[in-house]
């Protein structure tokens, strides 16, 4: 497995690296540091924190940032890895900022497998043109391409499967008891934790090319909260006492996961969605509405079939989605 | 709601013209219109969805794909692989992949059939010109349903 970390040069990604360990830093010494004026130093501060990055300036103090961040690297993640996981990968990369990381793969016409992450999407993507926020350092987004040769039934419910991996992951590394929202959002405490996009190109029964898009929100900036159009929490908005695993480890987790999940099927398809998808789903048995383009659908969600897709008994019957926003608030 | 007065509505509406009814009761609610109640009437037993798939979203009572019945089609019928939602573009309000009229190269990006949040492009398969496209944007697809003619 081929391994790089690819840091920006520019001047907000050395500012945040110099900031990273959540001490004050003054104007004066980080001017001195990075050769420049202190005017500029307040311009680059305000443009890293227009990017997400959470920032606190006390007059007489300097900056510092809000929380102590623990930079991603390729080397550090490898370090974590499972090794029959490693050689199951072609190429694990790093970097700091990049328009969207599921863009860039699937953009390449290639089929090694590949992971690649980065500390700041310029315009993370979400289902049909939406926006996956992604500020600075606030989540791990990755995307990790993937080629299938021969699906008969297709790669939908490999979609749910990614998201209860995740789930299973999360939840052993510590983080607290984590569900899966059809078809594949992490859900904690009724808050979107996290969230996949999986796009492909190809026959999706025959040959095809995946790449799976993951991203976790480590630390929300209160701000951006506020302006997500659901409750949503992030890994370390939590109490806990637990020592719990730095990034970079947790990077290496949602790959172990990642790729066994994407290695294991479809052979082990049955299994998992008859043992393991229930325990994570949070919708089975409740009033839920599901938007299509002709209106909304209301009605009791009763599990998914073996396509992954959504069933839900309606007063004229049991009806079949493959897609459409699931109007739950659940935190109801 | 009782089930027997959903039905009885389910059949006014039937011999009604009207083709939406919506009803408040308290904290209930429930909206029937024509186009689904149609679809899902056939399908009372619940059993026999299973090979139907989409069709008991209400929207695949739209003839969506008539056109292409119509007519007879002489180019190339590109056709579904796969059970899903049916997008003319990369997101909503921006430019469809194509046009009817347009030239297209294999390989060329048609449109996206969503299904569990999966994101698949659709290419063409042959090169030519975009005769009709036969599926209208957001709406449900059949697996093997023809999409586009290519000349």
């Amino acid at each position: 497995m081929q391994v790089s970390t690819r840091r920006a040069a520019g001047r907000e990604a050395r500012l945040f690296e110099l900031l990273a360990d959540g001490r004050f830093h003054s104007g004066e010494a980080i001017a001195r540091t990075l050769g420049v004026s202190r005017a500029a130093v307040w311009k680059n501060m305000q443009r890293l924190r227009a990017l997400g990055g959470a920032i606190d300036a006390v007059r007489g103090r300097g900056y510092r940032s809000r929380y102590p961040i623990e930079a991603l690297s390729a080397e550090s993640i490898a370090a974590h890895l499972d090794p029959l996981v490693q050689a199951r990968l072609d190429r694990l990369d790093v970097v700091t900022s990049i328009d969207s990381t599921n863009a860039a793969l699937l953009g390449e016409a290639l089929s090694d497998r590949r992971v690649l992450f980065a500390e700041h999407q310029r315009c993370g993507r979400g289902r049909r043109g939406r926006r996956w926020e992604s500020p600075w350092c606030g989540g791990l987004y990755l995307s990790l391409r993937w080629v299938y040769t021969d699906l008969p039934s297709g790669p939908g419910a490999l979609a749910l499967l990614v998201g209860v991996a995740l789930a299973d992951t999360l939840e052993a590394l510590g983080y607290g008891a984590i569900g899966v929202k059809w078809p594949n959002d992490l859900i904690r405490d009724g808050r979107k934790l996290g969230g996949v996009l999986i796009e492909l190109a190809g026959d999706p029964t025959g040959t095809c090319r995946l790449v799976i898009g993951v991203g976790i929100n480590w630390q929300l900036p209160p701000a951006l909260e506020a302006e997500l159009d659901q409750p949503a929490t992030g890994l370390m908005d939590t109490v806990h006492t637990a020592r719990l695993p730095g990034r970079n480890q947790v990077a290496a987790a949602l790959i172990d996961a990642l790729v066994r999940a994407c290695h294991a099927f479809p052979a082990d398809l049955d299994a998992a969605l008859a043992e393991r998808w229930p325990r994570r789903d949070v919708l089975y048995g409740r009033e839920i509405t599901i938007r299509q383009p002709s209106g909304f659908v209301t009605g009791r969600m009763a599990g998914i079939d073996r396509e992954g897709a959504l069933l839900l008994d309606t007063p004229v019957g049991q009806q079949r989605f493959y897609s459409g926003d699931i109007r739950v608030r659940l935190t109801e | 709601m009782d089930i027997r007065k959903i039905k009885r509505l389910i059949e006014l509406i039937e011999e009604s013209g009207v083709n939406e009814i919506e009803i408040r009761e308290g904290e209930e609610s429930i909206r029937i219109s024509r186009s689904s109640s149609v679809a899902a009437l056939s399908q009372v037993p619940a059993q026999a969805h299973t090979s139907l798939s989409p069709a008991v979203q209400p929207a695949a009572a739209w003839p969506v794909a008539k056109p292409a019945e119509e007519s007879p089609v002489s180019g190339h019928v590109l056709r579904s692989p796969m059970v899903g939602t049916f997008y003319r573009a990369s997101s909503p309000g921006a430019k469809p992949f194509v046009e009817e009229g347009q030239s297209v190269r294999v390989g060329d990006t048609l449109c996206i059939i969503e299904a569990m949040k999966m994101l698949n492009q659709i290419e063409a398969d042959v090169a030519g010109v975009v005769e009709r496209v036969l599926v209208e944007n957001a709406q449900p697809v059949e697996y093997d349903q023809p999409l586009f003619v290519i000349e």
